[in-house]
């Protein structure tokens, strides 16, 4: 089985293992994973470049892949090991992708399912598969999949987010009033995020760009907290930052980090920051609320240990009034410090890379409630889902948005009417 | 399966081999402390099942543990439970048209694995499956190793004769789980024999296995064998649960029936086509049943139902005659370095009738029979001197079969790596001229019988006039008396009318010359009714003539030649010749 992402994967092998199938009777990776994996074995048959891509290099693995099904070796090692396959979330498939998947085909049965109104991941140039040109000329079409299984306890909310589609397909209007979905107007995102908070159970407030999302957490006061890029390269910055400053610019390092992630530090912090602009030590600093920060700052800026920066982060979020909104940021921080310091790494850099990628597998610790996009929330459920901004977003990334919500879904929009841009 | 290349570090007497077996059915022979059966105890602690090996410091080469022991071998023809993504798919190799590895198969290429066992200080064995991709390897569980299918049938083949763990016996049998069920039952029943008919598993394996060894040439008395309860090991395992003909256990029989009844079990019980790995073949096994079993493993080997491959070790010449001259391998040690030969298609002939030569270190290469029984007969007589006949000296004699032909044997022996002599006419070149200094080149030594003589012709020139009126004497009872007179007439051109009677000294009295009569009886026994001499056994007589005749004439270019090939055959002892370099 493949999918596309790692919360893909998780979600694929917790079904097949709750239906009591045998864990070595089946294999699910995402499609850049296996396509790694089979190319990088055999570099020179498929023309690998890199065996550890990044970003724009995942697109050579999988003509790469396709490359070794074309020699019998790949042939018999892909026959040898699977009897059937299965492509999940197909309507997020690149066109090279799709050709690899196309390759298989030839070697075994081949299943592939998708939406065609959630397909979201196209960027970096990359064209999605088209349902009408790519997929039903090469597969059989089998009858749709229409039965809303998450709403089995709120099927009216079931029915009226499949009603929608056929609108959605067609670019049309989508009208909220009479509707199980709440409408708030423009502006009214924090109360309608303040309302969902008081409520039991998960929620998630959607925003279209990853700089609103923090914008609108840091707005909430901590009651959400921002749900951080994969990639991440805010954690790769901050490390690299550290890495590079000694003294009172690793000091000024460390609160620019904390002022990314808490609320209110540059004006809590604001005689240390004076002391640093004079060319004072930290130590110079007296106000007694500071005592603890200004305590750790200090072993920070004699270049004591990296314990130091997580201890002077964490005395800075002690503070009273300042509050976490990126607290997933700030834990990926945390833990790559302490890896540093067990360690085992050249650098900081590469101790935040070798965090992140562990928590790209293993996927994020559950939030409770969370800021976030809808590219990082498809495949995941909360109970509520508020859109912000629900005006921004086009036909496909409101289907996805509004089905996240398995209890209540609210929109926040100039009107109950939705328009999905273009 | 299939071996394709072995390579062997530091194991025991070999210091280094790279061996490509190419062929389904090998069979090595060479020199006691050549290293044949380390090759096949190297191959099987490489690929065998075994979780962990006996090894002890003496296991290196020379004892030295500071480097290790390593073993890499090179396998094709794979079972598909090997080639998922998850077990080997991802390390295959390619073993290419033109028998070379390469890294990354081509579609042409049989795809192969390199299964590579290390040893260092700490005598703890790591197998990895390794490639020029994959850095120290990827480890290859001993459940893993299981499914290339090696057999070794040594000197203990009463193993796989009972159903106990990596038994042939219980890869023959399907699941063993109910059968264990039973056996404890029957362990709590105090020990009593089975009954029959009460383990249907095993009884279908038997009748399997009856069938099997039958083919082999085991005699099976009853009508199909049956598992029963061995007695002295009985523990509540199926090991000790063996095959019994009527009552006797199988294992009870000699130890040849034992080898073949395991070898065919070994062939009934690998469905993908085991490799086979037979130390001494012959070992406790009359001709017939040598000759049978190896023509069996040579039809077999490679074919769908048989075995993938059989790499044998064989002393027995009833071996060497029976397989073809390209399953035969001669391994040659220098100090350790080991090297494999294959015979040229030229000592095919050679070796069907001669093949001790083949087992030999050393090989004399006569142009035809006569020198061969001349050497016989000198044999004989350089045993006085001596005490020890050629034979345990190592050295064989071999019929080269004529001027054209004698010097390609040579050639064919000396690249082995024999020591190699020839033992020719000068009447006529040996042909091809330029092998001659081929053969001289590669060390070996030729000894002509000089003066454009053949051999009849040099006996006749250079021995007693007795031994020559012997010789007159001896044709004339083959052909005629009157008829051997007249062909020496024949030579004698103007002498020939002063000839009369049977007796040399007559002639000599009637006033023919000694030298003509010396030249027209040589030419004549050589060239009249086909040579008087042409045949081993003629040969063997005229030698001991010549033999007995030597002391009286020690300066003589025939004693001459004769002392060239006594000196080649007992070397002085400071020339301790290697085989060669």
């Amino acid at each position: 089985m493949l999918t596309h992402t790692h919360a893909g994967v998780g979600a694929l092998r917790g079904r097949l293992s709750q239906l009591g199938v045998p864990a070595e009777r089946f294999r699910v990776e995402t499609i850049a994973s296996w396509a790694l994996r089979m190319s990088a074995n055999y570099p020179s048959l498929s023309g690998l470049g890199t065996t550890r891509p990044t970003g724009a290099e995942w697109n050579a693995t999988y003509p790469a892949a396709e490359r070794l099904l074309q020699t019998r070796v790949g042939r018999t090692v892909v026959q040898g090991s699977y009897d059937t396959l299965f492509v999940d979330e197909y309507q997020d498939c690149i066109e090279s992708q799709h050709r690899l998947v196309l390759a298989l085909a030839n070697l075994m049965p081949c299943r592939v399912v998708g939406d065609p109104l959630q397909g979201i991941f196209g960027f970096r140039g990359n064209r999605l598969v088209s349902w009408e040109t790519d997929v039903f000329p090469q597969f059989d079409r089998v009858p749709d999949l229409n039965h809303p299984w998450r709403w089995d306890r709120h099927p009216e909310l079931g029915r009226w987010l499949l009603s929608i589609r056929p609108a959605l397909e067609r670019g049309l209007p989508i009208d909220t009033s009479g509707s199980p979905v709440a409408w708030r107007q423009q502006g009214e995102e924090r109360s309608a995020c303040f309302d969902v908070a008081r409520r039991d159970g998960s929620a998630v407030a959607l925003r279209q760009w990853a700089r609103d999302c923090h914008v609108l957490a840091s707005q909430l006061r901590g009651t959400f907290t921002s749900m951080e890029e994969m990639d991440c390269k805010e954690l790769l910055t901050i490390t690299r930052a550290f890495q590079e400053a000694s003294g009172s610019g690793l000091v000024r390092a460390v609160i620019d980090a904390a002022a990314t992630c808490m609320t209110k530090v540059s004006v809590a912090l604001r005689p240390i920051l004076n002391a640093l602009d004079a060319g004072r030590l930290v130590a110079s600093v007296r106000p007694a609320r500071l005592s603890q920060v200004v305590s750790e700052l200090s072993a920070v800026e004699a270049g004591l240990d990296v314990g130091a920066i997580s201890r002077g982060l964490r005395a800075i979020a002690r503070i009273p009034g300042i509050v976490a909104y990126r607290r997933e940021l700030l834990a990926e921080l945390h833990r790559t410090l302490a890896a540093f310091g067990d360690g085992g790494f050249a650098s900081l850099e590469e101790a935040a890379w070798v965090v992140r990628n562990r928590t790209r597998v293993a996927g994020r610790a559950a939030e409770r409630r969370v800021v976030s996009r809808t590219l990082l929330v498809k495949g995941l459920e909360f109970e509520h889902v508020v859109l912000c901004a629900a005006d921004e977003l086009d036909a496909k990334n409101l289907y996805v948005a509004l089905t996240r919500g398995s209890r209540s879904v609210t929109v926040v929009a100039r009107s109950p009417v939705l328009h999905a841009s273009r | 399966m299939r071996i394709h290349q072995v390579r062997i570090e530091r194991f025991r007497g070999i210091k280094l081999l790279d061996w490509k077996p190419a062929g389904a059915m090998v069979c090595l022979i060479g020199p006691g402390d050549s290293g044949k059966t380390t090759i096949l105890d190297a191959i099987e602690a490489a690929l065998s099942p075994r979780w962990t090996l006996a090894l002890t410091d003496d296991d290196f080469f020379r004892g030295d543990t500071t480097e290790p022991i390593v073993v890499s071998v090179t396998v094709g023809g794979l079972p598909r439970a090997l080639l998922t993504d998850e077990k080997f798919g991802m390390d295959l190799q390619g073993w290419s048209p033109a028998n070379e590895l390469r890294d990354e198969p081509e579609d042409d290429d049989e795809q192969v694995l390199t299964v590579q066992l290390t040893v260092d200080e700490s005598l703890d064995p790591i197998w990895v499956v390794k490639n020029g991709r994959n850095g120290d390897g990827r480890l290859i569980s001993s459940k893993d190793r299981e499914l290339l299918g090696v057999a070794r049938i040594g000197s203990d083949p009463e193993r796989h004769l009972r159903w106990g763990r990596g038994s042939a016996l219980n890869r023959l049998t399907g699941g063993m789980e109910d059968v264990n069920v039973v056996l404890a039952a029957a362990a709590r029943q105090a020990r009593e024999s089975l009954a029959e008919g009460e383990l249907p598993t095993l009884e279908e394996a038997a009748q399997k296995a009856t069938v099997a060894m039958r083919g082999f040439g085991v005699e099976v008395r009853s009508e199909y064998l049956h598992p029963a309860l061995g007695i002295e090991t009985f523990t509540s395992t199926s090991a000790a649960v063996m095959l019994f003909d009527g009552r006797v256990p199988v294992h009870a029989a000699g130890l040849g029936s034992r080898r073949l009844a395991a070898m065919a079990l070994q062939s009934a019980a690998v469905r993908s086509g085991a490799i086979l790995l037979v130390d001494e073949l012959e070992h406790g096994l009359e001709p017939h049943r040598v000759r049978n079993l190896a023509n069996r493993l040579d039809h077999q080997a490679g074919q769908p139902d048989g075995f993938g491959q059989v790499i044998a070790t064989t002393h027995s010449p009833t071996v060497l005659v029976e397989l073809p001259v390209d399953r035969i391998r001669v391994v040659r040690s220098v100090a350790g370095e080991l090297t494999v030969h294959q015979p040229s298609a030229d000592l095919q002939a050679n070796i069907r009738t001669n093949p001790d030569a083949l087992l030999s270190k050393r090989v004399i290469v006569t142009e035809g029979k006569t020198e061969v029984g001349l050497l016989r007969a000198l044999d004989r007589h350089w045993e006085r001197t001596h005490a020890i006949p050629l034979a345990h000296q190592g050295i064989a004699i071999v019929n080269g079969g004529g001027n054209t032909l004698c010097l390609g044997v040579a050639l064919g022996f000396l690249r082995l790596g024999y020591s190699v002599c020839v033992l020719a006419d000068d009447d006529v070149p040996l042909l091809p001229a330029t092998a001659q200094d081929e053969v001289l080149r590669l060390g070996g030594a030729v000894i002509l019988w000089g003066d454009h003589l053949a051999v009849e012709e040099r006996i006749a020139a250079d021995a007693p006039l007795q031994v020559l009126q012997a010789m007159l004497t001896y044709g004339g009872a083959s052909f005629g008396e009157a008829e051997v007179v007249g062909a020496v007439k024949g030579q004698l051109g103007a002498h020939a009318p002063l000839v009369a009677g049977s007796t040399l000294t007559a002639w000599r009295t009637a006033g023919v010359p000694e030298t003509a009569i010396r030249q027209a009886l040589g030419r004549a026994a050589k060239t009249s009714f086909k040579g008087w001499f042409k045949r081993t056994d003629h040969g063997e007589w005229l030698g001991s003539l010549v033999a007995a005749a030597l002391a009286q004439i020690p300066d003589s270019p025939l004693a001459l030649r004769i002392a060239d090939a006594e000196s080649w055959c007992f070397p002085p002892a400071a020339d301790d010749r290697p085989a060669r370099s």
